[in-house]
């Protein structure tokens, strides 16, 4: 029976445009009769639709002349239209500039944006940073209040650490969770151990870079607990909804866009060149007792080392798709690659994607289906970029690039020769990424709908070092392959009831999921290869079997959840949501497997209220109250549980050189371990004015978070240094975040928009029993010593050195008795404007991002930037660190002197469109110009304020970064 | 509708059957360690223990507070080298604070020592000898947590549990614990010589080294120490005991031997830490490093796939050197090659040992690599630092705690770095912990505090061994004994124990006005402390 009804309806759907119909056509224009191209116009009840095209003008058969048509464009309120019989419709699109009837995705769901009640931001895909990103947090950046993204360095593809409302965990990293349409990601990365002895292994690379931003339709920040709480141990740090592009019903449309353009370091490190070389090595040599003409390389050249090692940085992107839907399917297929040269020669970033989005539906709507893959295959070149970096900022300036022979040279001054490193050092990562998920909804009763989602995320990562003896220094050839695998494994089933009793709405939600990690790992290490003719990179084999060292591992975690929600308003006013998620993962202790997270909102829409529904100040007031717990369970797999092993790394040589391998207890239980509590309160202010001309948010908000992780000192004598607790510590993040939106002009033919966003963030540390110090300094004579700390009373991660005040009669540096906090890590400020105007068929779009009360370690600076370091070592230095009172026999010490203020002012984007007008087949063409990081305002005297070499808990520290270039992009968008 | 019930609870069938998903943590690439406890050989519950002596012992722990805090040696800050956040020099002005870097890990090796030690006691049977040795190890660590630290965390002998709280010892409970447990398990411990296990000998040296500082254990603080003559006389019958085994010889031919590589089971050695080239590395705090760290960037060594030079760090001081016969006493100095102008085969160059003065001569090298002649031998020329300030390696003896130059200071080479592996650290120098020199010297020093018995006799036993029957002497005094442990052990471990007994710890020397009595004990890491009741910080920290 239900099979009969469904072939009928297939036949009705297919054969529908041979029915009797009749054409009509028309023109969406905005509120300022400007047209509006690319709206969609739907025959309701059927899935008949098309597009506007260039001029707003549409063109659809209909059946028949008492129908209905939708037109919908977003940002502007749908709008329905009763055909009266006439063949040509004029309509008119209301700005919904606030987005109030828009669907948000707040996590196994969606609520309209007027009832929100949580701190949510959604950022469109046409809001995003434009350019070249590797990376959803790169789309964001400067975009949202309260989200501070950093990317790690200008490498391309480098590390993002994207915290929300603050740093909250002293031994791990606070980045949030990722969730890629109903996905939550398990964000394996490949491996950060490079090749023992070679300086500077950069950061592993961003594991978001599968994802193709031109795949991505919207992104959703949910910020305050009251929203993450759904998301329970893992929310946290916040959480990121990412939303893949879908097809729509209507004909087939197909996009092409194409860029290309070249990155250059724009602003080098101003150090000596050779002449102020040669006069301060003289005035310093009889200082140390070295003879002046030592220091001059028997080269006598006059090189400037960075122009050496960086280059102009060719890049090109190319995506096809097309997209669109018949009957009751739908589907987006994309192909995107991108070949991206790092600024460092011999460095770049490759990356093909693919994805397929298809949605179905079948038994009148009441069961569908949609299905994403997505597969990406990426590949990076790195390099030995402390070597090449430090080394081309430290090399000295009289020596040569090149010998006699053509080939570089060995050495250059007291550093090896840093060219040399892009023939003898090779770091290639390759990466295949797969993503899919299948999520079927039935709905069993109107209202009441129940949903699977399966989901499948894999990542397979091979990294392989390798570096040729030189015959010098380089003892040995050596490579080394690490390998690793994460696969992720989700199901998911819940459901949802939507229901209005009288004046009152509910949407209710109650589901269970379980989702398993498995990550495998491979190393394997060998040296002295038998060949140079091929490089060892692609056959191990021919590496001497002597000294191969293997290991491998694999590790396992379970997550299991059951969650529920509420969201339920009352006349359309008063709202309120709550939510529960119980969460049990294998990672806690055997006393404590389920952790519960609630949360509880309130809104009151005021403007809804009688005395002010007739105002004409506000269109929108909203107050949004906000509390909830949410989890961190970033434990480490096994914590909970002993483990032993019989080891090399205890063993003894009891007869003659043969060993015996020891029992290791390499870990000492601890059965309570649980997760990290992080209790949040949100207050928000939603409000428009003028008509919504004038719009914006500020929310307060107050986190505190609990029963951190620590890895302490087990109490002694114990068979383990440390053991993982949760400590009485706690992290206290407080602040501000007001975001502004103002639609400045819209005539006929030219707009201005405004929007901006700065935050206000307190980081502070209470509880802790000892210290935590991190942040191991870099360079000689500095071991042992670290940078940052975690103590009571400062916040995360703050500077603790010596305080510097000049130098003595002796030229010797006078430093406070004691250490002390020195500077901040993270950043007091964050802000971030948009400027948006258009002309005619031109547009102009300029981002701009900063922060402020930050502070910055110089340790590149610390380590060779010291009359010292010149006079005895002949390394070069910076401009800013020559000091003519520095007595050079004197070490220099890390203090203040090499923290720095790093707040910055950066033009991040300037995009300028030309939307061509055509009397082609083309829908669209666009033609546009885009900068990136064109400029950036700051005092710091590294290559860029925006960096981070450390990595996990640590912020703030500069050794090596690679420079973040300027790129500049000519690129074409074209659609029919 | 009916079939959209059936459908919903053929759904409501698949929600619930995953209600009971499975989150037991299943450890699949690493073992908890059940099985492998109770099927355990003896020897691989011996290893961990054996294994973090190596550590205890090793170059900036056990060895730097030893030694780098001492009158006999010091890393000074050479330009932009070796300040490493001031910890040589605070090691030298004795003003190190809670977190200092040695003092922290070096602590933690000893607990860690400790905890090593129990887990192999708590699962050998008692009664063997690997039972017995494992408390005797226990010990060991337990004599270095005193003398260092003043207190010791002690777990028992026998239902030893990890997750209780442990004993806190001091002073003479603590020592009257170490001795007590070494009497008890005495009978087990192997008899005769094996300078790789702890033996019956090593346990009564550990004892008599211990009686002779009693004294000191239990009144921290004091001063003019008076010696009761039960620990005297207990001195004396221990050392007797095993100068008389017969098991054991003075070296009478080469004293450096005693350090060489192939030092395992050498007659004078009672008890040393076992390194093999095989042995697993201890992160760059090999007892090689107790040399190559302060030999001179200047010269070049040999090592299995190449040359190394030296890096400049350690150097000893002036007034230490003062008291030596630089010209009679062999244990200063020790020709491998005369340091002058000359060609000699490249077979024929070894470094020469002992303090390293004045203008040193090494091969002729470019770039660090030596230069052979077609004939196979080597040009010897004076040495000049191949990098840094380029110096000429001429270590004086003014030398201060910023030193102006790179070669500034008298280097050490009594730890052999011969035949090193590929890794510097590589060295099959096994670190002698007891010999029988000490044994003498310390029934010399307790005839002496006693005063009774031929201590002049036991001195003089030691110094002909070493310089033959003319470098006898003729009186000996408490002084004498002080004296002659500073030529005799000089970088080797005793010389912070030996001046606080002898109450010179608190003197005024090179770049040195300390005199906080305090600085007679480390500091007890602040990690431990907050997590281990009963643990306290030292006075004065």
């Amino acid at each position: 029976m239900k099979l009969k009804f469904l072939i009928l309806t297939l036949v009705f759907a297919v054969s529908s445009g041979s029915l009797a119909q009749t054409q009509i056509t028309g023109t969406v224009v905005d509120d300022q009769n400007v047209p509006l191209p690319g709206a969609n116009v739907l025959e309701k009840g059927t899935t008949n639709g098309v597009v506007t095209d260039f001029d707003g003008n549409f063109s659809i058969s209909v059946s028949g002349n008492d129908g209905t048509i939708i037109v919908s464009y977003i940002g502007f309120e749908t709008k329905e239209i009763a055909l009266d019989g006439s063949s040509n419709y004029s309509v008119q699109l209301t700005t919904s500039s606030t987005g109030l009837d828009e669907v948000v995705i707040i996590g196994y769901g969606g609520v309209k944006s007027k009832d929100l009640t949580g701190s949510v931001k959604v950022i469109g895909s046409k809001d995003f940073n434009k350019g070249i990103s590797n990376s959803p947090g790169q789309l964001l950046q400067g975009k949202i209040a309260g989200v501070n993204v950093t990317t790690g360095s200008g490498e391309p593809g480098s590390a993002i650490d994207i915290n929300i409302r603050g740093v909250n965990s002293i031994s791990g990293s606070s980045n949030p969770l990722f969730v890629v349409d109903g996905i939550p990601l398990d964000g394996g990365s490949s491996s950060e151990n490079g090749l023992d002895g070679i300086g500077g292994t950069s950061r592993s690379k961003n594991p978001l870079n599968f994802l193709n931003p031109q795949d991505i339709e919207s992104i959703t920040v949910l910020k305050d607990a009251s929203a993450t709480a759904i998301y329970g141990t893992r929310a946290a740090n916040g959480v990121v909804l990412i939303q893949t592009k879908k097809g729509k019903i209507g004909k087939t449309k197909v996009t092409f866009s194409s860029s290309t353009g070249f990155a250059k370091v724009e602003r080098d490190i101003d150090l000596l060149n050779a002449s102020e070389y040669r006069e301060q090595t003289a005035r310093l040599a009889p200082l140390v007792g070295r003879d002046p003409a030592s220091y001059i390389d028997p080269a006598n050249a006059d090189t400037d080392w960075q122009d050496e090692i960086y280059r102009s940085a060719q890049v090109n992107n190319y995506n096809l798709g097309f997209s669109g839907g018949a009957g009751t399917t739908t589907y987006n297929i994309s192909l995107g690659y991108l070949d991206q040269e790092g600024v460092v020669e011999t460095t770049g970033h490759e990356s093909v994607t693919g994805r397929i989005n298809v949605g179905t539906s079948l038994l009148d709507d009441r069961l569908k289906f949609r299905a994403n893959l997505t597969v990406a295959d990426l590949t990076d070149e790195s390099q030995a970029l402390g070597s090449v970096i430090i080394g081309a900022l430290r090399a000295n300036p009289t020596a040569g690039v090149f010998g006699a022979d053509g080939e570089p040279t060995i050495r250059a001054g007291a550093t090896p020769n840093p060219v040399s490193f892009f023939d003898l050092y090779r770091d290639r990562a390759e990466s295949k990424r797969v993503l899919a998920n299948f999520t079927t909804t039935y709905t069993i009763i109107d209202g009441l709908d129940y949903k699977l989602n399966l989901g499948y995320e894999n990542s397979d990562t091979d990294r392989v070092f390798r570096i040729f003896n030189n015959g010098e220094d380089i003892a040995q050839d050596q490579v080394v392959l690490d390998s690793r695998e994460d696969t992720n494994l989700l199901i998911e089933n819940f459901l949802t009831y939507t229901k209005s009793y009288d004046k009152w709405n509910f949407d209710v939600l109650a589901g269970h999921s379980y989702q398993t990690f498995n990550n495998t790992a491979l190393r394997i290490e060998r040296f002295d290869f038998s060949t140079t003719e091929i490089d060892p990179i692609f056959n191990l084999g021919v590496a001497s079997q002597e000294n191969t060292t293997v290991g491998s591992g694999n590790d396992e975690r379970k997550l299991q959840s059951f969650f529920g929600r509420v969201n339920a308003n009352f006349l359309d006013k008063y709202l309120i949501t709550a939510s529960l998620r119980a969460d049990g993962s294998s990672v806690f202790g055997d006393n404590n497997r389920y952790g519960y997270f609630p949360a509880v909102a309130l809104g009151w829409k005021i403007s809804e209220e009688a005395f002010l529904a007739d105002s004409d100040t506000f269109s929108n007031l909203k107050l949004r109250l906000g509390w909830g717990q949410t989890g961190n369970q970033a434990v480490p797999v096994g914590a909970a549980q002993p483990s032993a092993s019989t080891s090399f790394d205890d063993s003894f040589a009891f007869n003659g050189t043969t060993i015996v391998n020891g029992i290791t207890t390499s870990r000492t239980a601890n059965p309570d371990l649980k997760w990290e509590v992080t209790e949040q309160f949100n207050a928000g202010i939603d409000w428009a004015i003028l008509n919504g001309k004038v719009n914006g948010t500020f929310d307060y908000f107050h986190k505190n978070t609990t029963d951190l992780f620590l890895q302490v000192s087990a109490p002694v004598p114990a068979l383990t240094g440390s053991i993982f607790v949760n400590s009485d510590a706690e992290i206290i993040n407080e602040g501000f975040e007001f975001a502004l939106n103002v639609n400045v002009i819209r005539t006929d033919d030219f707009s201005l928009d405004f929007s901006g966003n700065i935050s206000f963030l307190d980081n502070t540390i209470e509880g802790l029993a000892t210290d935590v110090f991190v942040g191991e300094i870099s360079g000689p004579g500095t071991s042992g010593e670290t940078s940052s700390i975690f103590t009571n009373g400062e916040s995360a991660g703050s500077f603790f050195l010596p305080r510097f005040l000049g130098f003595d009669a002796n030229g010797e540096e006078i430093l406070s008795d004691e250490f002390e906090i020195i500077g901040d890590a993270l950043p007091g400020t964050i802000y971030g404007f948009n400027i948006n105007a258009a002309y005619k068929s031109f547009d102009l779009a300029l981002g701009f991002n900063g922060v402020g009360d930050i502070d910055i370690f110089n340790n590149t600076a610390r380590a060779y930037s010291s009359a010292a370091s010149l006079g005895t070592n002949g390394n070069n230095i910076f401009r800013e660190f020559l000091d003519v009172n520095e007595n050079p026999n004197f070490a220099p010490v890390s203090s203040s002197r090499y923290v720095e203020d790093g707040s910055f002012l950066r033009l991040n984007n300037a995009t300028l469109g030309w939307n061509v007008k055509n009397d082609t087949f083309l829908d669209t063409l666009r033609v546009y110009i885009t900068g990136q990081n064109l400029f950036v305002i700051t005092d710091y005297t590294g290559y860029d304020p925006e960096i981070n070499t450390g990595g996990g808990n640590v912020y703030g520290v500069d050794f090596g970064g690679y420079p973040r270039p300027a790129t500049y992009l000519l690129g074409v968008d074209l659609s029919f | 509708m009916k079939k959209h019930s059936i459908i919903f609870s053929f759904m409501m069938v698949i929600l619930l059957g995953f209600q009971s998903c499975d989150i037991d943590e299943e450890i699949i690439d690493e073992a908890l360690g059940d099985e492998l406890f109770t099927n355990a050989d003896a020897l691989t519950l011996l290893a961990p223990a054996y294994n973090n002596m190596r550590r205890v012992y090793g170059h900036r722990w056990f060895f730097a507070l030893q030694t780098f805090s001492a009158d006999e040696g010091m890393v000074p800050t050479r330009q932009s080298d070796w300040f490493d956040g001031g910890t040589f020099q605070e090691l030298h002005r004795h003003d190190w604070g809670p977190t200092h870097r040695y003092t922290t890990e070096t602590f933690g090796h000893i607990t860690a020592g400790l905890a090593t030690a129990s887990q192999a006691i708590s699962f050998l049977d008692e009664g063997t000898q690997e039972h017995a040795e494992a408390v005797a190890l226990l010990s060991h660590f337990m004599w270095v947590a005193l003398d260092a630290y003043g207190q010791v965390p002690y777990r028992g002998l026998t239902d030893i549990n990890f997750s209780d709280d442990p004993q806190v010892l001091t002073g003479a409970e603590a020592l009257s614990t170490i001795v007590a447990n070494l009497e008890a398990v005495m009978p087990s411990l192997p008899t005769g010589k094996n300078t790789v296990r702890y033996t019956q000998d090593a346990a009564k040296s550990l004892m008599a080294r211990i009686y002779l500082n009693r004294v000191v254990y239990e009144d921290r603080y004091g001063s003019n120490y008076s010696f009761s003559n039960e620990d005297m006389q207990r001195v004396i019958d221990l050392t007797t005991e095993v100068i008389n085994s017969g098991s054991h010889s003075l070296e009478t031919n080469d004293y450096f031997s005693m350090f060489d590589p192939d030092n395992e089971n050498h007659p004078e050695i009672i008890w040393s830490v076992k390194n093999e080239k095989t042995s697993v590395r201890i992160s760059g705090r090999s007892v090689s490093r107790n040399t190559t760290n302060g030999l001179s960037r200047g010269l070049v060594y040999k090592v299995d796939d190449g040359w190394e030079t030296g890096s400049d760090a350690g150097c000893t001081l002036p007034e230490f050197l003062d008291t030596f016969d630089t010209v009679n006493d062999p244990r200063y100095f020790k020709e491998n090659y005369p340091n002058e102008l000359g060609t000699i085969p490249l077979e024929q160059y070894e470094i020469n040992r002992g303090f390293l003065e004045g203008q040193l001569f090494g091969i002729r090298a470019i770039d660090e690599v030596p230069v052979i002649n077609e004939d196979g031998t080597v040009d010897i020329v004076p040495a000049q630092l191949f990098d840094r300030d380029f110096s000429m390696a001429n270590h004086t003896r003014a030398v201060s705690l910023i030193a102006e130059t790179q070669s500034d200071g008298v280097r050490v080479h009594k730890w052999s770095i011969e035949n090193l592996g590929s890794n510097r650290d590589d060295t099959g120098v096994d670190i002698v912990v007891f010999r029988l020199a000490d044994l003498y010297l310390m029934r010399a020093e307790a005839q002496l505090r006693l005063g009774s018995g031929d201590a002049l006799s036991d001195i003089n036993a030691v110094r002909i061994a070493r310089g033959g029957a003319g470098f006898a002497k003729d009186n000996a005094t408490l002084e004498d004994v002080y004296l002659e442990r500073g030529f005799e052990f000089y970088w080797e471990y005793h010389r912070r124990t030996d001046q606080i007994r002898f109450e010179t710890w608190e003197d005024a020397w090179l770049d040195k006005t300390d005199s906080d009595p305090n600085k007679r004990l480390f500091p007890i890491p602040p990690g431990p402390i907050a997590q281990t009741p009963g643990l306290e910080q030292n006075p004065g920290y």
